[in-house]
């Protein structure tokens, strides 16, 4: 139960603070990526099927909030889960560098198709300069906002006692 | 394990049918979601602003209360220009119904507190106001501020509405110069990378296009730009900015000017809603 709470709570906090967060105008006003943060860590600490309806939730919460067309980030989030769950067994999940690779690859791909699917749709009407800009600019504060949130997330987990072992499922 | 692979097929499955929603489905969604997120967004804009206030009051005390003054004497002239505009506006609206012309009705402004700022996927330029549906707010209402136009409303739940701004490169505005008549198209520019930096949207906006502007007019830097109301989005006579850099279009058959917007867009805490 408590899992649970964290779990909706964290995805609350994440949606509020990434509306509220300005985008630097020198990354053309590309947005720190919360939710993708709370979408990785949940893929690289916990059981695939309990990321799979973190990532659906925070993708719709993200679509419903911006004009961005409802199901595009829920699918894109959905897949970069399963891909980074995938791997979790390969790496050191909680080191920063990891935190920092997945965040800034996985923000960049996804900044780089949801550009090509609003394109496509004639949705946006940015420059190719600037589209590249805020491409590589959502890639930079992946690297950089990730393992802030992993930190966070992982000190919340360890004070509740919500660490989840190999084999072991966590409390609900 | 089938209750776990079970969860991973509707998951799948309600992706594909979010994402064949028809139209009315999502704006319902939509419209829930920001509902039931604008009370957080609200109060968070709240103590942010008081916490700003705060600091201010402790800094600059004396400066507060020389500015409350010069306000109470502005108030004061305003309200008696107010009253003479009054007149005015009665006795026009007499020489009107004697010369048979329609009686022009009044816009109602709608005040708005800003609560959230820029589109969470960072794509668009976008504001968040704290009222809706409910208050009478519909899509494609204009809204602006003190100084000016600063965009329309796109998406509308019932508690709040985005507003997307002039500088959007998707946002364009039917606007005519006060000055000659001279009408043109302005379509926003995005965002500047060099710019000033506006500690609130962390991004200045570049000046705004002006387009498809008779070469027949002349147009001088500093000409006042008002909307048109052609096209039917915005209504007419909103005030929009000022004419900037001046210049013909490469197929030389148009003109194309700079526009300066004439509201500070990026340090915007209030806003009107234009309801007709």
């Amino acid at each position: 139960m408590l899992f649970w709470m964290l779990l909706m709570l964290s995805v609350l906090v994440a949606v509020l603070s990434q509306a509220l967060l300005p985008g630097p105008a020198l990354l053309a006003g590309a947005r720190f990526p919360v939710l993708l943060g709370i979408v990785l860590y949940y893929a690289l600490n916990h059981k695939p099927w309990i990321v799979i309806i973190v990532a659906f939730t925070a993708g719709l919460l993200q679509d419903g909030l911006s004009m961005v067309p409802l199901g595009y980030s829920a699918l894109l989030f959905c897949a970069a889960a399963m891909v980074a769950g995938r791997y979790r067994k390969l790496v050191l999940s909680e080191a920063a560098v990891t935190a920092a690779f997945f965040g800034g690859v996985t923000n960049l791909l996804l900044a780089l198709i949801l550009y090509f699917l609003l394109r496509q749709g004639n949705a946006i009407a940015c420059s190719g300069g600037m589209a590249a800009l805020r491409i590589v600019g959502s890639g930079l504060l992946g690297v950089v906002t990730v393992p802030a949130v992993f930190v966070l997330m992982t000190q919340l987990h360890r004070a509740l006692d919500l660490v989840e072992e190999e084999g072991v499922d966590v409390k609900a | 394990m089938r209750e776990k692979r079970f969860v991973f097929w509707l998951i799948a499955l309600l992706i594909v049918v979010v994402l064949n929603l028809p139209l009315p489905a999502t704006l319902a969604i939509r419209a829930g979601m920001r509902d039931n997120t604008a009370p957080f967004q609200n109060t968070m804009s709240l103590v942010i602003h008081r916490a700003k206030d705060l600091l201010a009051v402790f800094g600059r005390t004396a400066k507060l209360l020389n500015e409350k003054r010069e306000l109470q004497v502005e108030v004061a002239e305003l309200r008696s220009r107010v009253r003479r505009l009054e007149q005015f506006e009665s006795e026009n609206q007499t020489l009107r119904r004697q010369l048979g012309f329609a009686i022009l009705s009044p816009r109602r402004l709608l005040l708005c507190e800003v609560i959230a700022r820029g589109d969470m996927s960072g794509w668009w330029q976008t504001l968040r106001l704290n009222k809706g549906s409910k208050d009478g707010v519909e899509v494609g209402m204009a809204v602006m501020s003190t100084d000016g136009l600063i965009g329309r409303t796109t998406a509308v739940a019932g508690h709040s509405c985005d507003v997307l701004l002039i500088t959007d490169p998707s946002c364009k505005v039917a606007c005519k110069v006060v000055r000659n008549g001279a009408f043109g198209i302005m379509q926003g520019a995005g965002v500047s990378l060099n710019g000033g930096i506006s500690l609130e949207m962390l991004a200045s906006a570049k000046p705004c296009d002006l387009d498809y502007v008779s070469t027949t007019y002349e147009l001088q830097p500093r000409d006042v730009v008002h909307t048109s109301g052609l096209g039917g989005v915005f209504p007419e006579g909103l005030p929009v900015g000022r004419v900037g850099e001046v210049r013909l279009d490469p197929s030389g058959l148009y003109q194309q000017a700079e526009i300066l917007p004439s509201a500070n867009i990026g340090a915007i805490k209030y806003a009107f809603v234009v309801i007709e």
